[in-house]
């Protein structure tokens, strides 16, 4: 059952939809050069909105709006494909003989961009310090051997890394 | 400040960790890190139950780690990490080249290196395919070769030029052997630490015991080769079973299909004492299972779904005399032991 706020929320994803979903799609066009994926990420724009909590009720420049939340699709969309790209490289290397089935090259990618996310912006050496530590199996002297710092600051950024891929939806800050 | 990010499609089951305090959040990390030092203290271990249990938000905080913690479980071996490593580094950039470096040495001289590693525990998590505790798994190789994955298994798998050579690292597996494609067939082996079985148009089982490993034939022959052993390899044929040590082959006797029920999710017993029964039912449970000695030799037969440990015990239960006695929690682990019932007299 909708409560009366949802009803005026997508009452307003809506309008936008039928007044703007054209030209947006025209605008993802012109970004990606690709029209089947602009239609996709309009697609996913509006959804995207559908089920947000924080669409503004009244919007003076829809557009803008509209494109603030595209771009970050956008974004996204290019960070995935460099992603999925290195990747397919660096499969390239391995040999035949280790066979790796099409679910488990499609598992370890979707694993790949959701760590990618949630590690995103952290510093070279907490990545580092954390793939080595739980991909590996380093233990904590041999992290400290391979990136040159003490034990302590290794755990360190280990936890800190953990914080994002295990607690981004809870506030350290506060 | 940093407001929380909308979290992660990770998290499904463990939703409710959102709510914990950040000071419980960051204590269960610390945890984490401290209980992955080698050597960690049993004392250490049992500060770390207890915290668990102090709070339902700790208990909470913990889980979330174990579930983020399975969802990495795919990127975890070297290779996989290799792989991860080099996607994630930035293009061009200095940790690019040393992860695809990395994937070079583990890929080309990976004989060399593979050879020299030990059998620690996190060997077998770092193995090309591996399977937790009560997992089965169905592997088909480059070669066409089937293998099924035994609970708590792991192999490395090598295929060269001139052999392909399946490492079995821990646990049990099931090979059906394909023939080999190359102009001149490659010999097919499979390694454990006591030596090699080598397949002769075959469907075997080996598993990797602490100080032996057996085998069982089903179709063709395997030829065993223990690490230590000189002279000719011994020829095990289809319908035999034999145990080896690094050095000799103890002289075989029937294999019969009871040996493989495992591949169908059950553990087949023909008058199987109670202790014995209880070491094959505990392969597929992270919980301890033992029972008092005055009971050990009680026969049990049937057979039993290995998915359904808790069960099975009841079925223990109601058809030999005697009851679960303890449960118990200890770091992962559950101890549970059989004891006498009620109809058994006691002295």
């Amino acid at each position: 059952m909708l409560r009366p706020l949802d009803c005026v929320v997508s009452t307003t994803v809506e309008t936008l939809y039928s007044d703007h979903h054209c030209w947006l799609r025209g605008w993802l066009q012109r970004r990606l050069g690709n029209a089947e994926q602009a239609a996709d990420l309009a697609h996913d724009t509006f959804i995207r909105l559908l089920t947000s909590d924080r669409v503004p009720l009244a919007l003076d420049e829809p557009r803008a709006f509209l494109t603030t939340v595209a771009q970050r699709l956008v974004s996204n969309h290019w960070r995935r494909q460099k992603l999925e790209k290195a990747y397919l490289e660096a499969l390239a290397q391995i040999p035949q003989e280790v066979a790796w089935s099409p679910e488990d090259r499609a598992i370890v990618l979707e694993t790949l961009f959701e760590l990618d996310r949630l590690l995103d912006g952290l510093p070279t050496l907490v990545r580092r310090a954390f793939l080595l530590s739980q991909l590996d199996g380093y233990t904590h002297a041999q992290v400290a051997d391979a990136l040159g710092v003490s034990i302590p600051t290794v755990k360190r950024y280990i936890v800190k890394a953990l914080q994002r891929c295990c607690f981004a939806d809870v506030d350290f800050a506060r | 400040m940093t407001r929380p990010g909308p979290g992660s499609p990770w998290y499904g089951a463990t939703r409710d960790a959102a709510t914990v305090p950040p000071e419980v959040a960051e204590r269960a990390l610390e945890w984490l890190v401290e209980l992955q030092e080698i050597d960690v203290p049993a004392a250490l271990v049992d500060e770390w139950t207890r915290w668990r249990a102090a709070h339902p938000d700790h208990e909470r905080a913990w889980q979330r780690i174990e579930a983020v913690r399975g969802r990495l479980q795919p990127l975890a071996s070297p290779l996989r990490s290799a792989i991860a490593q080099a996607a994630l580094a930035p293009p061009r950039s200095d940790a690019r080249r040393r992860a695809i470096k990395a994937l070079a040495v583990l890929a080309f001289a990976g004989g060399a290196a593979w050879s020299v590693a030990e059998y620690t525990p996190w060997r077998q998590w770092s193995a090309d395919y591996r399977t937790d505790i009560g997992q089965r798994r169905e592997v088909v190789l480059s070669d066409g070769t089937r293998l099924v994955l035994n609970t708590d298994s792991a192999v490395d798998v090598r295929f060269d030029a001139a052999e392909r050579r399946v490492r079995l690292v821990a646990g049990e597996i099931f090979i059906a052997t394909a023939v080999d494609a190359l102009p001149s067939p490659r010999p097919f082996l499979v390694e454990t630490a006591q030596g090699t079985a080598r397949a002769l148009g075959t469907e075997y089982v080996v598993r990797q015991f602490e100080t032996d490993t057996e085998v069982s034939v089903f179709q063709g022959a395997v030829q065993i080769r223990p690490r230590h052993a000189t002279g000719e390899p011994f020829l095990l044929r289809a319908g035999h079973h034999a145990s080896y040590t690094d050095r000799a082959v103890a002289a075989p006797d029937a294999a019969n299909d009871t040996r493989v029920a495992w591949k169908d999710g059950f553990i087949v017993a023909r008058s199987m004492r109670l202790d014995d029964f209880l070491v094959e039912l505990g392969r597929y449970t992270p919980d301890a299972l033992s029972c008092d000695p005055a009971i050990a030799g009680l026969r049990v037969s049937g057979s039993f779904p290995v998915g359904e440990v808790g069960q099975v015990l009841q079925a223990l239960v109601a058809t030999l005399d005697v009851r679960i006695d303890s449960e118990q929690r200890l770091w992962r682990r559950k101890l549970v032991r059989l004891v006498p019932g009620p109809g058994t007299g006691r002295g």
